[in-house]
């Protein structure tokens, strides 16, 4: 039955005047033109403007790191003058954690503070290094009682004063644990050591230690 | 003159002054138009892409055919072609053959035509056709010649059938013969129903109601009389010319005896003597003055030569003055039409005509397909020649740059400390400068913000990033509460560089409860000077025990009375 149909569709088909099928067929080419374009040539074109675009930013990507490479050219002098300042203070020294300790354990007895505790370690994490130098950093605590805020106050000025230039403050806390009284009289009366207050410090110890040094 | 009927419109477009305007307009401009669109037109009227302006209408009837040529709606030439004419189809042909493009209008004005009224049932709207159709097939199942129209709103439709004699037969050979786009056959009766309703007297108010019967003679047929009523044509009848001469009294005696003749025919179809039946008649001057003299079963009698007729119609000329031939008025009020209200037509004529209008519709659609895919080739051709060339632009452009680099990092290498050393210790450096605090001060500050019978409990200084930075683990911790005076320390954005968090203890005063409180905003104050430019707030003030106070807290809050301790909490933050 369809093929009836089929057949008589295409004598119908024939039968037409010429001017006809010659306008259908230039409806069939157009829209099998715009069919191929809209399928091949538009996801081509795309594929071109992406790499353009890539392009783009590859371009934008090499000026910003011209641009920056260009102004640390320029400002090399002055880097290198501030470089040289830091070597002269000392950045580039290791921490001597024993002495460290030791400097903390007398000043704090010369002020006073009784329970004395400290904590010292290298701190997690990933290093900033260069081909000479790495950057170590240490967190350092010191926890203790006492009888005046200024002694602790001192005490944390005579550390910072031996850690110049390479501590970072963290935290310091001054806590009032009890206030005077008859039996806090009596105690220091008869040289009993008493704590009046709780005193707390942490820092960052930063330093640049040359690599060979540190191997050393 | 008589009456003039025409709508507003018509009678507009028909003013001397708009005639006169458009008259002088198209004269300017046929000039200049026709020099630059008339090649293009007669170019596409060739292709058949474009109406020829000649058309012609085709009247055939049983005593001959006229055939009327048009230039638009201008009568150009009109000719009769009658039994005795020698080779009257081929003088036709050769009238038709000037222009092969000019569409051929085919109006019937033969006796055997035959009209059936039907009620159809109610169906769908895409159904109606279906219908309609095989109604028509049932209705006149022998003829070729039929078509179907339905109107009003009750479901009636009209069918008319063109019964193919000799002579129709005939007549179909020589148009299908013929080159011309021919629409036909219209049936000229049913087509010509509106001219009574146009020429007689208008209706009034009265519930009656109103006939109207057209009578005309034509050189092709004869007398035809066409009854009209509610806008359409229920029936028509034609008296055939008498061979002798007849005198105006004898023709209007022939027109009275065949309208009582068709008067007793109609009141069959609901036709009344109370009803309102007016008479029009087209013919010589003394045809109409003898009409007028006779007593007619009629309400009123409009009686025009066609010639007056078509001047009424908005036709123009359509006979001599004292003519009474009414077929070219007929074939204009026809070509007047956008579309004949019914066409009979054959096969091969209406295929021709679907094939003319399928090819204007495919040529547009195709030339506009051709359009848009030249733009849109020429579109992704320029797509494609801007990109290559911007892809070369921008390599060379990278390979500056990056020949630049290198030229720089050479010079960088060159030194005798290399720029990552210098640095990663510059950088170091920086960031220890940044984080820089003067502990020691700041407690001095705070003492010095400190007055009389006000302790500090608690200090505790803390740089947030670097706490975080260092415990990740660690939950972040809470954000600073708003304070219950003073700014708001969190709000703002910035980086908190470090906070300073304050309990103060006030001593106890159960004499003046309220002064703690005095104290601690006073101390903010005081702090707010210490601190220049960093975010103090209170996060919480001692409790004001007065009556006219509200007093709020929490359980651990309640044991702050009057006389024990009383204590504030500030927080100071500086922003980066």
């Amino acid at each position: 039955m369809v093929d009836i149909n089929l057949e008589i569709d295409i004598k119908k088909l024939k039968a037409l005047p010429l001017r006809l099928k010659v306008v259908a067929g230039v409806i069939a080419f157009d829209l099998a033109f715009l069919l191929l374009g809209y399928m091949v040539l538009d996801d081509i074109m795309a594929e071109r403007v992406i790499a353009v675009e890539q392009a783009r930013n590859q371009l934008a990507d090499a000026r910003r790191q011209n641009a920056d490479i260009r102004k640390q050219l320029d400002d090399y002098p002055a880097l290198r003058q501030r470089y040289e300042d830091s070597i002269t203070k000392g950045l580039t020294t290791s921490l001597d954690r024993l002495k460290l300790i030791q400097y903390a354990q007398s000043q704090a007895a010369a002020r006073h503070l009784g329970d004395l505790h400290f904590r010292m370690a290298d701190e997690a994490g990933d290093r900033d290094r260069s081909a000479k130098y790495r950057v170590e950093t240490d967190r350092v605590a010191f926890e203790s009682g006492g009888l005046l805020d200024t002694d602790a106050v001192a005490f944390w000025d005579s550390i910072f004063s031996q850690t110049q230039g390479h501590y970072r403050l963290v935290e310091a806390s001054l806590e009032r644990t009890q206030d005077v009284n008859s039996q806090v009289l009596t105690a220091i009366r008869h040289g009993n050591p008493v704590s009046l207050l709780k005193a707390k410090i942490e820092f960052q110890w930063i330093g640049v230690p040359p690599l060979d040094q540190e191997a050393k | 003159m008589p009456r003039r009927r025409r709508p507003i419109f018509g009678r507009l477009f028909q003013h001397p002054l708009l005639s006169q305007t458009a008259g002088r307009a198209s004269r300017l401009m046929q000039g200049p138009l026709e020099r630059m669109f008339g090649p293009i037109a007669a170019r596409l009227r060739k292709f058949g892409l474009l109406e020829s302006v000649t058309r012609f209408v085709l009247t055939i009837g049983d005593e001959g055919a006229t055939l009327v040529q048009l230039h638009g709606q201008t009568v150009v030439d009109a000719v009769f072609v009658g039994p005795e004419t020698e080779d009257g189809l081929g003088l036709l042909r050769s009238y038709l053959d000037k222009d092969h493009r000019a569409g051929l209008l085919v109006a019937a004005d033969v006796l055997e035509q035959m009209y059936r009224d039907d009620q159809l049932p109610k169906v769908g709207r895409f159904d109606r056709g279906k219908l309609l159709k095989r109604r028509l097939d049932v209705t006149f199942p022998q003829d070729r010649l039929k078509a179907g129209l339905p109107f009003g709103s009750e479901g009636k439709a009209i069918f008319a059938s063109l019964p193919e004699t000799e002579a129709i037969r005939l007549w179909i050979e020589f148009l299908e013969s013929l080159p011309n786009p021919v629409t036909g056959f219209c049936l000229m009766p049913f087509e010509s129903a509106e001219i009574a309703g146009e020429l007689g007297p208008a209706a009034g108010a009265e519930e009656s109601q109103v006939w109207r019967v057209l009578v005309t003679q034509q050189a092709t047929s004869g007398f035809r009389q066409i009854f009209e009523t509610e806008g359409r044509m229920v029936v028509t009848r034609l008296a055939q010319r008498p061979a002798a001469e007849m005198s105006p009294q004898t023709v209007a005696q022939l027109i009275e005896r065949e309208l009582r003749s068709s008067i007793s025919y109609v009141k069959r179809l609901g036709y009344s003597e109370q009803d309102r039946l007016d008479l029009i008649v087209l013919a010589e001057p003394e045809v109409c003055r003898a009409v007028e003299e006779r007593d007619l079963p009629i309400s009123s009698l409009t009686a025009y030569t066609p010639y007056q007729a078509g001047l009424l119609l908005g036709l123009g000329e359509v006979a001599p003055e004292d003519s009474g031939l009414s077929d070219v008025l007929h074939a204009l009020w026809l070509a007047g039409k956008k579309h004949p209200l019914l066409t009979l037509p054959t096969a091969p004529l209406r295929d021709r005509l679907l094939h003319d209008h399928i090819f204007k519709v495919g040529f547009a659609a195709a030339a506009a397909l051709s359009l848009f895919a030249v733009a849109d080739l020429v579109s992704l051709g320029l797509d494609a020649f801007e990109t290559t060339t911007t892809t070369d632009v921008l390599e060379k452009q990278l390979a500056n740059e990056r020949q630049a680099t290198e030229i720089i990092k050479a010079k960088l290498a060159g030194f005798d400390v290399p720029l990552d050393d210098v640095l990663l210790v510059d950088d170091t450096a920086d960031a220890i400068a940044r984080h820089a605090v003067d502990i020691k001060a700041m407690v001095q500050q705070v003492a010095t913000a400190l007055g009389p019978d006000i302790f500090v409990q608690r200090a505790v200084f803390r740089v947030p990033s670097l706490v975080a930075g260092a415990a990740p683990a660690r939950p972040a911790p809470p954000p600073p509460k708003l304070g219950v005076r003073g700014r708001p320390a969190a709000a703002g954005g910035g980086e908190v560089l470090y906070e300073l968090s304050l309990i103060v203890r006030f001593e106890p005063n159960p004499a003046a409860p309220h002064v703690p409180l005095e104290q601690a905003k006073a101390l903010q104050d005081r702090l707010a000077k210490q601190f220049p430019g960093d975010a103090i707030s209170a996060v919480r003030l001692p409790v004001n025990p007065l009556r006219s106070q509200v007093m709020e807290g929490t359980t651990g809050d309640a044991g702050r009375g009057p006389g024990t301790v009383q204590t504030a909490e500030y927080l100071i933050q500086k922003k980066g």
